[in-house]
């Protein structure tokens, strides 16, 4: 078994986000899945990482943000 | 139809020429030995190196000049004539005789109607290949002419494949033709002289085959492993392949010819490069090895290419295909390499193949057909053989061979046992490489990852539907359903579901006041009583997750969670609160104070808390890589879709009681709480699963038990399991098919169900289940299923492409099973739960590091980890993390962790240390350290020091290079100086997989963990014939005070009848000394034989004094009837004896028949009425010494021809053992009474048994003149019953002979007590 491309630092990545601002580590020669767009890279696998360290601050889905919010307007409202 | 046979096809040279006429006797090539292997490897089979090449003849022929010119062949090519001898003892060898009449037959079907004819045609070249040729006899080649019509004719030339190759071919039919237009007449001026085959074996001989070696090991370093299409052991029965082939479109392969122009890489290479990139997608490996087949012949050998014989060879092409890497990169790379192999294509395969250390390299072939173009037509000379066509069948013997033909459309056949593959198979198989080949002519900067390709299944999407439940909301719904049916057991407590509401709605309330939140984080440090549901139940219903704090786990690891989550509040009891880190917030349950509140706090649901499904319902930590440990945080959506499929798949029976014994800090516990008290069911809370072994038989059975396969085999092997269990549910590691027969065989009617699954896609994502295979083969381990509702899988290869069905590749899942990630850990989030190609858009596959292969139907079976992580005994175990935190102790420079298998049925970690510069590395100190710091699943059972660990040629750690951890000898000082304490001593060594343990060594340093501590624990009571329990031996964790505990009268370990266990009703077994005169070599079988049966020993008198010694095994006997009499006045006797105790025993039999007492079983462990297997009586009085030692099974001190009794001592003092205690004079008189014994049985005689015999022979070892079982017959009236052993005669007594041994002895001695009682 040759590395699992996830774990491959010998290789380039990306960072790819989906709608709910989730982020993950993408191999660069596979093809970006429907559904998520780059964010960052290509760059090394642990630069692609402190990408995601530093910006996937908040891990809850957005669309869950959203519903919190939406409740607590109608609580506060 | 005529057909002739001319000049008796196969004169033999000795017809011609007197016998030894030889022209020469020839070396082989190495294909030629190959070929010549398989020649008499599969003598049944058929040979599939026979080789049929048609010629279709146009116009008038003349047979006669035909045959002439056949013969010509032969007499100009001595290599043509040869045939092929194994020379005795050595190597084969090719014999040419000086001449050989060419075997010519022909054939009319002229006056057949077409059909007829080509019927026959077919027929008759079956024949003729079912023929062969027998390899020893010249020649291996044959003409026939086929006479179809007047002017058409078919020229068969058979021959074997071992004289000519296909090279070769082309030119053979150009010189027949020469030959044919020369009528025959051989000259100069008709055709040119060929280079003869000789000169191509001298050169062969003076190639450099050590630098060629070298060149091999070179390329084929650190291979991982062969690649095999074929599955495995699926054997290479020899039979004609069937094939399949494929056109290349014109325009494809003219664009790949330009390709190879402006890459300048070969068409060879080419189809190299796609064969490569296919294999690397059919085995899901990234560093493929196939055969090629290649020309042989030298450019530094002028004229080699014109030669006519064998040249060529079978060497490994091994190409790493890169994801990344595009494809003509790929190509030109796969150029370069080969090319600096071009100089070694010499060596045999054979060769080849050892350097590589594997046995098989490849099942599959590649043959370049890029043979030299043969003469133009000669149409226009009338005189020319006019062939217009060719046919042909030949084969390889290899599983699959694909044949590249070029030409102006480029030709792939794929020949295939049928057997093993489908023609469907290779279709796709062909598919697949057009499809690589005309991208790598049309998009050659394509990464070879992104070749989307027909062959694995391709993955369903995950459904996309949203979680939409919470478990509150479940809950509450199964409250207003049942609210009287009984939810939660515990002791003698119930509460139903009104309630477990009410006191939940209480102590969410307190939980609400005190800030609980949605999001918020709140910690639960309970007992495991029926608080604990109350405690989840209440602090979901704030909104809060949970995040369990299992009192038993270390401090540290509670601090290290605790300081990591956060927690707001952690609900706890005065008993457990001690356990926490200072200052962290708490709830303390049972303070007056908070009881107060409680009772006077509203029973009634809390106010909506604005719980949403896709807010976080607990956290719970899993082992991380990094050294760290890493929260998965999971949504109420998630838990609720578990607890929802898993109620479906299992029914409301299987749910009404379901025995929660697992960890809460084990996401198990998720399915045995929730499952149940979303749908109507009950729990039973437990300590543990081996507390289902103490439950009193008039306890209501749990409808369920969930546990991991390692504890429940401990239940099994005790015969403990719970009877009227409805469900067993296997979850947290491997289950083995062993345990499944075991389990079926105790509890018959209950279902089976293997749940697999990460903490990161909820619980379990796939199940099995029992009724799904009725017969599950002991050997094989169960599936882990298929997917269950909402959870879709993934087996994809490392350029994250599907894997074919049968292929092992890494799963990953998705679907709404899936953990929003790890808290607070957004980088390894977005490194594990990555986007998901197969959809739908904007999913997320969660990638388990798990090694799966998948069949048809969908099923999956668990095939292994594809990191390091490991799970033992249910815990998942980053070996990176342990590594990190030895790595962290002073005195630790280098180290490694890994798991062992070298007992079957008890992995264990084992450390390997490399000691900072100067420094040692106490195993004690270092499991101290550890402990401190992990959690003792993850603490090493074995520390191994090395001065560096073994590594790979490029940098890897060699793994199989780790040796297996010894226990040292100083560790094992210490004599034992009681019986008992042999006996504890020798189960502790057993259980722990150890040779030896040391009388103070603490079990749980050693590596005893708490199933272990049970199996001993049982082990130990049912030696004793006692009940004990595991708090025994964490009171008294070593040998020493274990015995001492245990209070035994301690018997003299010299004396003539040793009580091994004294205590018990039934008849006791008396067991008489081997030719070393002890007998507590015997206690092994204590444990086997049943604790209510006494056990005594029957040792040689003299022991002490080396006097007073028995003068014939009548004698002998004699006095062991009297002491056996002395302790069982009357019969039934059970009598059994190893080596010389054996023929005491029969002849104890014989005494007491004579007495007129019966003899219930007569048990001979590999003894034999005769001496004569056993070396003779050594002189030396060393020897003895010697023998005695290797017979006990110590250390021989190195260079040691005799010893003396000093020595001897030293010796076994040196590892501890009953018989360190002796002192030299003791010693002597044992030394005196083995010598005694080894007289005794050269003069036994014995007399005649009336009953069976047990017996027991030791298989391994024998020597090839040692009697058997049956020598007994005479001197018995009954049946032998013979059992094997895989064991030597010396090792019958030793713990793996004893598990084979006693339980046989254990059941007939059951029988014999069964029939006495009927009696």
């Amino acid at each position: 078994m040759t590395t699992n491309p996830f774990d491959d630092d010998t290789i380039e990545h990306l960072v790819v986000v989906n709608d709910e601002g989730q982020h993950s580590l993408w191999p660069v020669f596979a093809a970006i899945p429907e559904g998520w767009t780059r964010a960052f890279g290509p760059d090394a696998r642990q630069a692609c990482l402190a990408y995601v360290e530093e910006n996937w601050t908040d891990l809850r889905p957005k669309s869950l943000v959203r519903a919190m919010g939406q409740a607590a307007d109608a609580a506060g409202g | 139809m005529t057909s002739t046979d001319a000049v008796g096809g196969t004169v033999t040279p000795s017809a011609r020429h007197p016998s030894g006429a030889l022209a020469d006797v020839l070396p082989l090539t190495p294909l030629q030995e190959g070929l010549f292997f398989h020649a008499r490897f599969d003598m049944e089979g058929q040979d599939v190196y026979l080789v049929q090449l048609t010629l279709e003849l146009a116009g008038v022929l003349d047979p006669q000049r035909l045959r002439a010119a056949g013969q010509s062949l032969l007499d100009r090519h001595p290599n043509l004539r040869g045939a092929f001898r194994q020379r005795k003892g050595g190597r084969p060898v090719q014999v040419v005789p000086h001449t050989v009449a060419l075997p010519w037959s022909e054939t009319d079907l002229g006056d057949l109607t077409e059909p007829e004819r080509e019927a026959e045609w077919h027929r008759l070249l079956d024949e003729d290949r079912e023929r062969g040729f027998p390899l020893g006899t010249p020649p291996l080649f044959r003409m026939w002419l086929v006479r179809l019509a007047p002017d058409r004719h078919r020229l068969v030339l058979t021959q074997h494949h071992i004289l000519l190759d296909g090279w070769s071919m082309p030119i053979l039919i150009d010189e027949l033709d020469a030959l044919y237009r020369a009528s025959g007449a051989v000259g100069p001026t008709v055709v040119p002289e060929v280079r003869p085959y000789r000169d191509y074996l001298a050169w062969l001989d003076g190639q450099n085959r050590p630098a060629a070696r070298a060149a091999w090991r070179r390329m084929l370093a650190d291979l991982p492993e062969p690649t095999r299409l074929a599955p495995q052991g699926a054997g290479h029965r020899a039979c004609l392949p069937v094939q399949q082939s494929v056109e290349i479109p014109e325009h494809v392969t003219r664009g790949l010819r330009e390709r190879c122009q402006q890459s300048a890489v070969t068409l060879n290479t080419m189809v190299q490069t796609a064969w490569a990139v296919v294999l690397s997608r059919l085995t899901g490996r990234g560093d493929v090895v196939f055969g090629q087949t290649v020309s042989g012949r030298p450019t530094d050998l002028r004229g080699s290419e014109g030669i006519i014989g064998l040249l060529i060879n079978t060497v490994p092409i091994r190409i790493g295909v890169r994801p990344g890497e595009p494809l003509e990169q790929l190509a030109e790379r796969v150029q370069a390499e080969q090319a600096e192999m071009l100089d070694h294509h010499h060596l045999g395969l054979a060769d080849i193949q050892r350097t590589s250390g594997f046995h098989e390299l490849f099942d599959t072939l590649l043959i370049f057909e890029n043979y030299p173009a043969g003469a133009p037509p000669a149409a226009e000379e009338a005189d020319a053989l006019r062939i217009v066509g060719f046919g042909g069948r030949d084969a390889t013997h290899y599983p699959v061979t694909l044949v590249a033909v070029p030409g102006d459309r480029f030709q792939l056949r794929l020949a295939y046992q049928a057997g093993l593959f489908t023609r469907e198979w290779a279709e796709t198989t062909l598919a697949a490489l057009g499809m690589v080949l005309e991208q790598l002519a049309t998009r050659p900067d394509l990464p070879s990852a992104r070749l989307a390709l027909p062959l694995g299944a391709r993955p369903e999407p995950a459904s996309a539907d949203q979680a939409l439940d919470t478990l509150v909301g479940a809950f509450e719904r199964q409250v207003g359903l049942t609210p009287d049916s009984p939810a939660v057991h515990h002791g003698g407590t119930t509460l139903n579901y009104r309630e477990l509401d009410a006191a939940a709605n209480r102590l969410s309330g307190l939980l609400i006041e005190a800030g609980a939140v949605p999001e918020s984080i709140i910690g639960i440090a309970l007992p495991r009583d029926e608080r604990l549901p109350v405690a989840l139940l209440a602090v979901l219903k704030a909104g809060a997750a949970y995040l369990p704090l299992d009192p038993e786990y270390p401090t540290r690891r509670l601090a290290f969670m605790v300081e990591d989550a956060r927690p707001g509040l952690v609900l706890t009891t005065v008993a457990t609160a001690a356990r926490l880190p200072k200052g962290t917030p708490m709830l303390v349950l049972d303070r007056p104070e908070v009881s107060d509140r409680l009772r006077s706090a509203c029973p009634d649901r809390p106010a909506p808390t604005g719980l949403l499904p896709t807010h976080p319902a607990y956290v719970i930590y899993t082992s991380g890589s990094t050294g760290r440990s890493k929260g998965v945080v999971v949504s109420h959506g998630s838990a609720a879709a578990l607890a929802r499929s898993a109620a479906a798949d299992l029914g409301p029976e299987a749910l009404a009681r379901v025995a929660a014994t697992t960890s809460l800090n084990f996401d198990v516990s998720v399915f045995e709480l929730f499952t149940p008290l979303l749908c109507g069911g009950s729990v039973e809370l437990l300590r543990d699963a081996l507390a289902l072994g103490d439950r009193k038989s008039e306890e209501p059975a749990p409808s369920l038990v969930s546990t991991v396969p390692s504890v429940l085999a401990v239940l099994a092997a005790q015969g403990q399991l719970p009877v009227g269990v409805g469900t067993f549910a296997f979850c947290g590691e491997a289950l083995p098919g062993r345990l499944v027969s075991q389990v079926r065989a105790a509890v018959p009617r209950a279902r089976l169900v293997n749940l697999y699954g990460p903490t990161e896609a909820t619980v379990f994502a796939t199940a099995w289940f029992s009724e799904s295979a009725p017969a599950v083969s002991k050997a094989a381990d169960p599936p882990i299923g298929r997917p269950i509702a909402g959870i879709a899988v993934r087996v994809l290869d490392d350029s994250l492409q599907p894997i074919p069905f049968g292929t092992s590749g890494a799963l990953y899942l998705s679907g709404v099973g899936l953990a929003r990630g790890y808290l607070g850990r957004p980088a390894l989030t977005a490194e594990r739960f990555v986007a998901d190609p197969f959809g739908p858009p904007g999913g997320r596959m969660y990638r388990t590091g798990d090694l799966v292969r998948q069949d048809v139907d969908g099923t999956l079976h668990f095939v292994g980890r594809t990191d390091e992580q490991v799970k033992l005994r249910g815990f998942r175990i980053e070996l990176g993390e342990v590594e990190a935190v030895l790595g962290d102790c002073e005195e630790v420079g280098h180290c490694s962790v890994v798991l062992r298998r070298d007992r079957p049925g008890d992995p264990r970690l084992v450390a390997y240390v490399v000691p900072r510069g100067g420094r040692s590395a106490d195993p004690a100190a270092l499991t101290a350290a550890l402990r401190e710091r992990l959690p003792a699943y993850m603490v090493p059972s074995a520390f191994v020091s090395l001065t560096r660990l073994p590594l790979t040629a490029n940098g890897k750690l060699d793994r199989k290079a780790l040796p297996a951890p010894v226990r040292s000898a100083e560790s094992g000082v210490g004599a034992a100086t009681t019986t008992t304490q042999e006996i504890v001593r020798q189960l502790f060594a057993e259980v722990l997989g150890v040779a030896r343990v040391g009388l103070d060594e603490d079990f749980f340093e050693l590596g005893g963990h708490s199933l272990l501590a049970t199996r001993l624990v049982g082990q130990i009571g049912e030696a004793f014939g006692i009940q004990l329990s595991i708090r025994h031996l964490f009171e008294a964790p070593t040998v020493t005070r274990f015995a001492d505990a245990l209070g035994e009268e301690a018997p003299d370990p010299l004396a003539r009848i040793l009580p091994l266990r004294s205590a018990g009703r039934s008849a006791p077994l008396f067991c008489i000394h081997p030719v070393f005169g002890l007998s507590w070599t015997y206690a092994g079988l204590l444990r086997h034989v049943g604790p209510d049966r006494p056990v005594y020993g029957l040792q040689s008198p003299g022991l002490r004094t080396g006097s007073g010694l028995p003068t014939s095994i009548a004698e002998a006997a004699l006095e062991c009837v009297a002491l056996i009499r002395g302790v069982q006045p009357s019969g039934p006797y059970h009598l059994l004896g190893w080596s010389l105790g054996g023929m005491l025993a029969h002849t104890v039999a014989c005494l007491l028949q004579r007495q007129d007492e019966e003899v219930a079983l007569l048990a001979l462990l590999d003894a034999y009425p005769s001496a004569a297997f056993d070396s003779p009586v050594p002189a030396e009085r060393g020897a003895v010494f010697r023998d005695l030692l290797e017979l006990l099974g110590h250390a021989v001190p190195p260079g040691a021809e005799t010893l003396d009794a000093a020595c001897f001592l030293a010796a076994v003092r040196g590892e501890g053992g009953l018989l360190s205690q002796l002192d030299e004079q003791e010693a002597e008189a044992l030394r005196i009474v083995v010598t005694n014994n080894r007289r005794l049985a050269e003069k036994f005689s014995p007399g005649h048994f009336r009953g069976d015999l047990l017996f027991f022979t030791a298989v391994r070892d024998r020597g090839p003149d040692w009697p058997t079982a049956e020598v007994w017959r005479p001197h018995i009236s009954g049946e032998i019953e013979n059992h094997e052993v895989s064991c030597r005669h010396d090792d019958m007594t030793k713990p793996q002979a004893i598990a084979r041994i006693g339980p046989v002895i254990a059941a007939r001695l059951r029988t014999r007590n069964a029939t006495n009682r009927g009696a």
